[in-house]
Parts: C-alpha cells; sequence; structure tokens
C-alpha cells in the first residue's frame, strides 16, 4: 500500500512538472500537491489576448465607403458601380504590397446588385455573382437570396409536389420488386394495384399543400412585379392553380353538405352547400344540391305545421294512447293531493329525467355500435378491398382469396389498434348527454353514477384533469382509479414536455406535474428533468464544438475570442469539449474544457465587449441574437442528420400496416433519389428499390390547409 | 427629392445595353475573385460594420409600405427596428464615426415606422451639415414637415359631426399628399396615412351608430368604400375580418332584441345578417399564406354555431 502511495506521488510530480502544460496552464496558487489533487485543472484563460477590435484610421478607402454609402441612401446607383470596380482595383493592389484585401467588396458587389432595378436582372446577377463568390459565407448568402425569392420557391415547391405525385405512381410499380424474393415480383399485380387506384382517385381532385404554397408565392410575385417576363406564363399557372383550389374546396364543402343530409342534419347541409356556393357562386353540383335540399327543407316545413292538428286530434282520442300515458298523469294528481313539494317534485320531474338518462345510455350505447363498426369496417372498407383484391384476384386467381381474408383480418387488427389509441370515434355526446343530465338534475340518486360515466369518457379522450374532477365526484369515489388517472396524466404532461422544442414549455409542463399530482410516480421523474433543466450548462445559448467548428468567426477575435488551440484536436494544449460553450446570461458563460483529467466545467466572465461582439457576429451568421440572448441550442449542420439519411417510415401500404427503413441507395446518392425500403410486415420482410419522395417542412403549414 | 419609382414594368430585353453591362461587370468580378483569397486588413473593420448595417436597409427599405408589410431582416426582425438597434450598437462601438449617415440612415427608418418627429429632429441635424447628405435631409426635410403638419391636423371636436369632418379633412389631405409625392416613399406613407383615417372614420361611425340616424347603414358603407378603395392594401384582410364582424354584430344584436323564440323574429332578416359575415369570412379563409386565414376558420365556425343554435331556437 505504501509502495502504491509513493509511485502515485511521484507520478504526479513528474505531471507537475510536465514543461508544455506548464507554459500554457500557469497555476495561480501554490503547486503543492494536494492542491494539484484537489485542482487537476490550474486557472487556465481561454481568452486570445488580442481580441480587442484593431484601430480606425481613416483613408481613401473609408471616403469611398462612405461615398458608396451615401449614394445607396440618395438613391444614385449609376456611381455605385465604379465604388465597387474601385474597390476591387483596390484589393489587387493591397494584394500585390501586403498579400491582404479590403474585405469590403463583397458588401460593396451587394449595394450593387440592391441598386440593380428589375427583378429578373436582379436574380441574374444574383446567379451570376454565386458563380463568381470568393468566400463560402458570401456563397450561403447569394444562395440564401436566391432560394428565398418567391418565384423560385413556387417553381420548386410545384416540381416537387409533380415529382411526388409521379414517384407515388412509380412506386407502387416497384413495390412488386422484392429484392429479397426477387422470383416472386410480378408486375402484373402492380399494374392491377395502380390501375385500380387511378381508377378509385380519378374522380377525386385533391390539391397539396406545396401547390397551395406555391399559388400563393405565384400571387405574391405577380403583385410585387407586374412586369415580370414570365408573367404570362406565371398567370396560366395561377389559373391552373386556382381552378384546382376551388374545385376541391367546393368538393370538401358538398362531401360535407352530404354527410351532413345522411344523419338528418338539414340546416347543417344548407350551411355547406352555402358555402360551396360563395366559393365557386357557378357550381353546379351545390346548385343541385341546394336545389334538392330546398324541397326536403320544404317537406319539414310542411310536417311542422301538420303537427298542432295531428296534436289537436290525438288530444280527442280517449281510448289506449290516453291510458299508456294516464299512469304518470295520475301519479301527479296523487302527489298534488298530498301537498307535499318533495313529493310533487320528485313525481313531475321523473319522466323528464329518465328520459335524459335514457338518452345519455343511448349515446353510450352508440358510441359502442360505432366502435365495433369501426373495428369491422374501419375506414373506405369497399375501396381497400378493391385496392386489395384487384391485384391478387388478377395475378394468381380466386386462389388468392385466402389471402385477401388474411390481410381483412389484420386489417381489423390495425383497426381496433387504432380505437385502443387513436380515438377516432367521438365521445361528445356522451359528454352532452351526461353534462345535460347533470345540468338539469345534480342532487338526482343517480347523479354519481353519470360522473363516474363522464369521468371515464374524459378519461379515454385523454382529458384527464377533468376525469379526475368527475371521478372525485362519483360516488362512491375511487381512490385507486383516481390515482391512476394522475399518474397517467403526469406521464401524458412528461411526454409533451418531451416532445416540446421550447425550454420554457418544457418547464411549464414539469411544473404541472410537481404542483397538480405531486404524489404520482411522474414526479419523481419530473423533478430530474426539471433539475436537469436548471443546470447551467442547459440554459441560455448553446453551441457545440461542431457548430463553433463550422463557425469560426464565432469564436474568434470577432466573436468570443477564444484561442485557437481550443480546437486544434490536440488535447495536450488544452481543447474545448463537444458539448462547446455555454452562454447563460451577459455577464458569464461556461465553457466545456477537454483536459486528460476528462471532461471539465469551467465559467468565465464575459466582458460587455466581448457579449456585443457576439451579437453581432450571430447576427452576420444569420443565427438571430437581439438585446437578449436567444434561449436556444445551436448544433453543428453534422450533428443534425441520421448517418447515410436513414429514415424511418410506419404506415399502411393501402393492403396491410408496416414498418421499414429507407436507406440510400449507395453511390447514386445525390445524384438520383433512388432508395432501398426495406420493409416489415404481414408476410414476411422485403426490400424494394424506391424512389424517394420529397418531404420538405413547409414554415406555417396550417396557413395552406 | 428623387424617390425610387418601380420600374419593374419595363419588358426585359436579353440583349440590353444594362445586360451587356452586367455580363462584363461580373467576368471583370470573377476574374478578381479567383484572385482573391486574402486575410481582409483589420482597420476597415468599422466600415464593413457600416456597409453590413446599412447594405440590409437599403436593400429593403424600398418595398411599397402600403401593399407590403415592413420587411424583416435574415432573422426575421423587422427591418427598420433591427436597423435603428444595429445603428445604436454601432455608434456605442465607434463613437464619432460616420455620424452624418448614422443619422440620416436612421431618420430614413424613423419616417418609415411613421415617427415623424424623431426621423425630423434627425434630419434637422443632419441638414446643418454641409454635404451631400445635408442637401438631401434638408429636401426629405420639407416632405417630412407637411407630413407632420396633417398628422397633427384639428384637434378632436365634442360634437360628432365636427369629429367626422375633421377626420374628412385629414384623409383629403392626405389624399393630396400621396398625389404631390406620387413616385416616392413619400406616396407609400401618404397612402398608408389615408388608408388609417379612413379606418378610424369607419371605427368612429359603428362606436357612434345608435346616436346616428341609419347609423348601421352609414358604417355597411363606409366599410364599403374602405374595402373597395383599398383593395391593394396589405391591411385588406383585416378590413374584410372587422366588416364581418359587424354583420355579425348585426346579427347578434337582432338575435337579442328579438328573441328567436318569439314571434317577432324574422328568421330570414337574421340569415340575411349571418350569411353576409360568412360570405366576407370565407373570403378570407380561402386565401393562403395570411395569418387572418387562422382567425376567419375560427370566426367561421363560431358564426355557424350562432346560427344553428338560433335556429332551432327559433323553430
Amino acid at each position: 500500500m505504501r509502495a502504491i502511495g509513493s509511485s502515485l506521488f511521484a507520478l504526479f510530480l513528474v505531471l507537475g512538472h510536465n514543461p508544455a502544460r506548464a507554459e500554457e496552464a500557469p497555476a495561480a496558487g501554490p503547486s503543492s500537491v494536494p492542491s494539484r489533487i484537489l485542482r487537476p485543472l490550474p486557472d487556465y484563460h481561454p481568452f486570445d489576448a488580442s481580441s480587442s477590435p484593431p484601430l480606425f484610421f481613416p483613408d481613401e478607402v473609408e471616403k469611398r465607403v462612405r461615398e458608396l454609402v451615401i449614394d445607396s441612401l440618395t438613391h444614385r446607383e449609376a456611381p455605385i458601380e465604379g465604388h465597387v470596380l474601385w474597390l476591387i482595383h483596390k484589393d489587387a493592389e493591397l494584394k500585390k504590397e501586403r498579400g491582404s484585401v479590403t474585405g469590403l467588396t463583397d458588401t460593396a458587389m451587394e449595394f450593387f446588385h440592391n441598386a440593380i432595378r428589375g427583378h429578373d436582372l436582379y436574380l441574374a446577377a444574383l446567379k451570376s455573382a454565386l458563380a463568381s463568390a470568393p468566400a463560402p459565407e458570401q456563397k450561403r448568402l447569394i444562395e440564401q437570396r436566391l432560394s428565398g425569392d418567391e418565384l423560385t420557391q413556387a417553381d420548386e415547391l410545384l416540381r416537387k409536389s409533380r415529382a411526388n405525385r409521379w414517384a407515388g405512381l412509380l412506386n407502387r410499380l416497384l413495390r412488386a420488386v422484392d429484392l429479397l424474393g426477387i422470383l416472386s415480383g410480378s408486375y402484373v399485380e402492380a399494374a392491377a394495384e395502380t390501375t385500380m387506384r387511378q381508377l378509385l382517385e380519378a374522380g377525386s381532385v385533391e390539391i397539396s399543400v406545396e401547390e397551395r404554397r406555391a399559388l400563393a408565392l405565384y400571387r405574391e410575385h405577380l403583385r410585387r412585379y407586374p412586369g415580370s417576363r414570365r408573367r404570362e406564363e406565371i398567370e396560366n399557372r395561377v389559373a391552373a392553380l386556382e381552378k384546382k383550389k376551388k374545385a376541391v374546396l367546393v368538393a370538401r364543402a358538398i362531401e360535407k353538405a352530404e354527410e351532413a343530409m345522411g344523419k338528418g342534419e338539414l340546416d347543417g347541409a344548407e350551411l355547406a352547400y352555402e358555402t360551396a356556393r360563395l366559393i365557386d357562386p357557378q357550381s353546379q353540383s351545390a346548385k343541385d344540391g341546394l336545389d334538392g335540399l330546398g324541397k326536403k327543407l320544404q317537406e319539414r316545413e310542411g310536417r311542422r305545421k301538420k303537427a298542432p292538428a295531428a296534436a289537436a286530434a290525438l288530444f280527442h282520442e280517449t281510448d289506449e294512447t290516453e291510458a299508456r300515458d294516464d299512469r304518470g298523469l295520475r301519479e301527479l294528481l296523487y302527489a298534488l293531493s298530498l301537498s307535499g313539494a318533495d313529493a310533487i317534485k320528485a313525481r313531475a320531474r321523473a319522466p323528464e329525467e329518465e328520459q335524459r338518462l335514457s338518452a345519455l345510455h343511448q349515446a353510450r350505447a352508440g358510441h359502442r355500435l360505432q366502435s365495433l363498426r369501426y373495428v369491422l369496417l374501419g375506414n373506405d372498407v369497399v375501396k381497400k378491398n378493391l385496392l386489395l383484391g384487384t391485384a391478387p384476384l388478377v395475378a394468381p386467381g380466386p386462389a388468392a382469396a385466402g389471402y385477401v381474408a388474411a390481410a381483412n383480418l389484420i386489417m381489423i387488427g390495425g383497426n381496433f389498434f387504432e380505437l385502443l389509441t387513436a380515438n377516432p370515434i367521438s365521445r361528445q355526446p356522451i359528454l352532452d348527454q351526461g353534462a345535460a343530465y347533470l345540468r338539469h338534475h345534480p342532487d338526482s340518486p343517480d347523479a354519481g353514477e353519470v360522473y363516474a360515466i363522464l369521468a371515464q369518457a374524459y378519461e379515454a379522450a385523454g382529458r384527464y384533469d377533468k376525469a379526475i374532477v368527475y371521478h372525485q365526484k362519483s360516488a362512491p369515489a375511487d381512490g385507486k382509479k383516481i390515482a391512476q388517472v394522475k399518474e397517467k396524466a403526469a406521464q401524458a404532461l412528461l411526454q409533451a414536455a418531451e416532445k416540446s422544442a421550447e425550454r420554457s414549455t418544457q418547464e411549464a409542463y414539469l411544473k404541472t406535474i410537481l404542483d397538480d399530482y405531486p404524489e404520482s410516480a411522474g414526479a419523481s421523474e419530473a423533478t430530474q428533468r426539471l433539475a436537469r433543466l436548471v443546470q447551467s450548462e442547459n440554459r441560455g445559448l448553446r453551441m457545440s464544438k461542431q457548430f463553433l467548428r463550422e463557425n469560426p468567426e464565432l469564436y474568434g477575435p470577432e466573436g468570443l475570442g477564444l484561442k485557437s488551440n481550443l480546437f486544434d484536436g490536440d488535447s495536450s494544449n488544452m481543447e474545448i469539449a463537444e458539448p462547446g460553450v455555454s452562454i447563460a446570461n451577459r455577464r458569464e458563460m461556461l465553457i466545456h474544457l477537454e483536459t486528460p483529467w476528462g471532461m471539465e466545467q469551467r465559467t468565465y466572465p464575459l466582458a460587455e465587449k466581448t457579449a456585443e461582439r457576439l451579437h453581432n457576429a450571430l447576427r452576420k451568421n444569420n443565427y438571430g441574437g437581439g438585446a437578449e440572448l436567444p434561449e436556444r441550442q445551436l448544433l453543428g449542420a453534422k450533428e443534425k442528420k441520421w448517418p447515410w439519411e436513414t429514415r424511418l417510415a410506419f404506415g399502411t401500404d393501402g393492403r396491410t400496416p408496416f414498418g421499414g427503413l429507407e436507406l440510400p441507395l449507395p453511390f447514386i446518392r445525390g445524384l438520383f433519389p433512388l432508395d432501398f425500403f426495406f420493409q416489415g410486415k404481414a408476410g414476411g420482410p422485403s426490400l424494394f428499390p424506391q424512389i424517394r419522395i420529397s418531404r420538405e417542412e413547409i414554415d406555417d403549414e396550417a396557413l395552406y390547409r | 427629392m428623387k424617390g425610387y419609382r418601380d420600374q419593374n414594368h419595363k419588358t426585359f430585353q436579353p440583349f440590353n445595353p444594362l445586360t451587356l453591362k452586367l455580363l462584363f461587370f461580373f467576368a471583370l468580378i470573377l476574374s478578381w475573385s479567383c484572385s482573391t483569397r486574402a486575410v481582409p486588413e483589420p482597420q476597415y473593420l468599422p466600415s464593413a460594420g457600416l456597409l453590413d448595417i446599412v447594405k440590409g436597409f437599403h436593400r429593403l427599405a424600398r418595398e411599397d409600405l402600403y401593399r407590403f408589410p415592413i420587411p424583416k431582416d435574415a432573422t426575421g426582425t423587422n427591418i427598420m427596428k433591427a436597423t435603428l438597434s444595429r445603428l445604436e450598437e454601432f455608434e456605442k462601438r465607434y463613437p464619432g464615426r460616420f455620424s452624418d449617415i448614422i443619422q440620416f440612415t436612421k431618420a430614413a427608418a424613423y419616417e418609415r415606422l411613421r415617427d415623424y418627429d424623431q426621423a425630423i429632429a434627425l434630419y434637422e441635424g443632419v441638414a446643418r451639415s454641409n454635404g451631400r447628405l445635408g442637401a438631401e435631409a434638408a429636401k426629405n426635410l420639407e416632405a417630412l414637415k407637411s407630413f407632420q403638419h396633417v398628422a397633427q391636423g384639428p384637434r378632436p371636436a365634442q360634437e360628432p359631426a365636427e369629429y367626422l369632418s375633421g377626420l374628412e379633412e385629414k384623409i383629403a389631405a392626405w389624399s393630396e399628399l400621396t398625389r404631390k409625392y406620387q413616385g416616392t416613399a413619400y406616396q407609400y406613407l401618404a397612402q398608408v396615412e389615408e388608408e388609417k383615417g379612413e379606418r378610424a372614420k369607419v371605427a368612429f361611425l359603428e362606436q357612434s351608430r345608435q346616436r346616428l340616424k341609419e347609423g348601421n347603414q352609414l358604417v355597411i358603407f363606409s366599410y364599403s368604400q374602405l374595402v373597395t378603395k383599398h383593395r391593394q392594401s396589405k391591411n385588406l384582410y383585416r378590413h374584410l375580418l372587422d366588416f364581418g364582424d359587424f354583420y355579425a354584430l348585426l346579427a347578434k344584436e337582432y338575435g337579442a332584441q328579438r328573441e328567436p323564440e318569439g314571434l317577432s323574429f324574422d328568421p330570414e332578416t337574421f340569415d340575411q345578417l349571418a350569411k353576409s359575415a360568412l360570405r366576407l369570412y370565407t373570403e378570407v379563409a380561402q386565401e393562403d399564406g395570411i395569418m387572418e386565414k387562422i382567425q376567419a376558420q375560427g370566426k367561421i365556425e363560431s358564426l355557424r354555431a350562432l346560427m344553428e343554435k338560433t335556429r332551432r331556437l327559433g323553430r
């Protein structure tokens, strides 16, 4: 033991005399051995001494810059070109003399671009500039401008939408080419399925979100640049897309009207037909629908007018009907003769109360029936069976009937799973009837049971807060059940917190768990997560090492002013660790350092000038940065992507549910969007070639639905 | 003031002199860029900072603020506000540098934010200098002072009729300024002010309709005028929603005054009012890419529920 102690002591002595480290990180305090053991990382100063901005002296370049800015502010565009040329020559001179440049020409060139009148010329200028852009930042900015142009975006969206439609069609054919069982590949089957699908979809009109966004962008472009040289072409596109959009909106409104008619809701149907007429006053289907509806409304009015007469006739009938209802009336008269207010109320209320209770039970029975229908038939059972049955029946013949039956069983399983997890059948009628009963009969002896029914309905709908309240009111209140629902509520909030990208929202969810469900198991998990959230490294602006490497101006003299050797991959001269830098507020920053002793976190004061420089650098690089530090994490491009652009896919191929992996095809990645698609489904795994469908996220997607 | 007229109406000719000039210019730039991979001189950092701020402002400040909202910079911030805050930072960092340019740019940003007092104060400072910016600032001052004069115009009167005529005068004055500054940035600003005046007039009529003869008809008429005249405005959908809200309010009031369960309630009158609101909401809800779409969708649902309930009560 003593020998080990002596060896360790000797080792520390050797480490303590490492000349390189002593030079990089001089110890501030006494270099005694215990001090080195307790504080293995000596006081290290990670900032570059030369980070203060250099002094500025006015010269001919500054005068030229001044002229350039004044010309642009006073809208004298002609001389701007001369200023840019002058700066180009100056750069050449400087390069020859000192091997440097002014660093102003790129920005000056943008003034030249800005001065170009006419959108087409401006775009042409940007494209030419892209070919000649010297710096990657400049290239990135020009690319951003080009891709941000409405017309470019609209063209691209429309192209993608068309490509996706064709890719969908081709993928249905490619689905027959199972590379794992290539011999089983049959194009006849795929062609039959594709034909059937096209036939079924022939009558339906669809417009994608991409097309709707493209339409909005084209219209915006026409509004902004009425003199565009592509005006005629764009106007034609707008007209075609408008027509399509109108047709879709009208079709949806009519579908809604017919659904309402089916349920006997004539007023709802009338409103929907009228909406269709508002969208397209020329719509013949809406006109026909309204005409048909008009007749039905007239019939209804006629029936209503007849109702009082029929009631009067019934009043004079004293036979069977009267005898049947007489019992209730007799009971009421008996109660009146007793003169007891409670008895009168009880007797008078009973039939109405029973009616409400029975309506509630009917709503429950209706829900059960609808659920059963959903499990057995699902949505579009005929369409699915046509898609499912056509191909096998065309290719192997009637022998495929067993396959169709098996696939139907799987569909039923899928529907059942969806019923349990996705709430496809609304419980609103139960909730409405239950609420109506309680509103009218809050003190009824059956109220406890109704509370329990409502609690169950809310629990199934995922409204745990309401479910808890109703469980507490139900008689007798089941403590165990309440605890279970509270646990479910806590777990739901934990999931919501996990899905949320905003730190403040996560915090709010976790705090709700602690406030409302402190006794649940989810509360301890929430406490741990909350503690992790408030740790300083998770606060404020976090920039990973990879991100800083990709944006050297953020850590260099124009940004944080960190030493460049922190990023050279050599840990012997101190290296920044992968979590990078966290800036909690405007006064301090936390740096994760990789040391020979492992990862160390150090907090350093943040000078006001450094914070300002960082803000400017962030803004220059289009990463935001207002008066306050943004609360977010900045990651490098490589950190955001899946390896090899692999994607997970779940869904249903029109026949059965599947889960799969989409893997890009080696060698041709980037040239052609063809992937392998490994699919696991009923009947064993399959491997198909598949055309990649573009799934680009659209900002504010809700505005295009 | 020279101003900046939109010249996009010109037909594009592939080989016009400007295009040839551009091609030559980019060939020169290409040769420069191939030879430029050198370190920038650190002494030009302040100039680079200024160019960086003004270039964004210069690119986006030409927008027609009447037809389009104030543009956003790359970080999604209002370009005028972002320019002001960036210039403040620049001034703190390099005190005294390019002060006239900074004051002028700030004044231009303030005028587009319609803070005429601040803009005038800054332009006055620049106009005192003898440089080129001074002359330009003096021209802009003249325009802005006429704006300030109209904006500060007659004080609100006690009588509704007087107040209305005051508003009308103001609107006419803005209309006059729109004509005067046709083809310049000030035309857009005057149009914005004219639209604001007309919206104020409708709001006033809406508030005092109970005291006016045929008040409701007057409000409907002025809303119709507003949405017809300002069909090109960026606020058109906002106006349409407000117009729809007014019809919905009339429908609600009618329902409240003559209870749907009673005999004096005329379902057709109620339907006519509600459907007028629905027509306006539907017009907005059909439009893609605008935030008002979501509002309109919500309002349609709410109005449908009201119509359904009223129908049920009226049976």
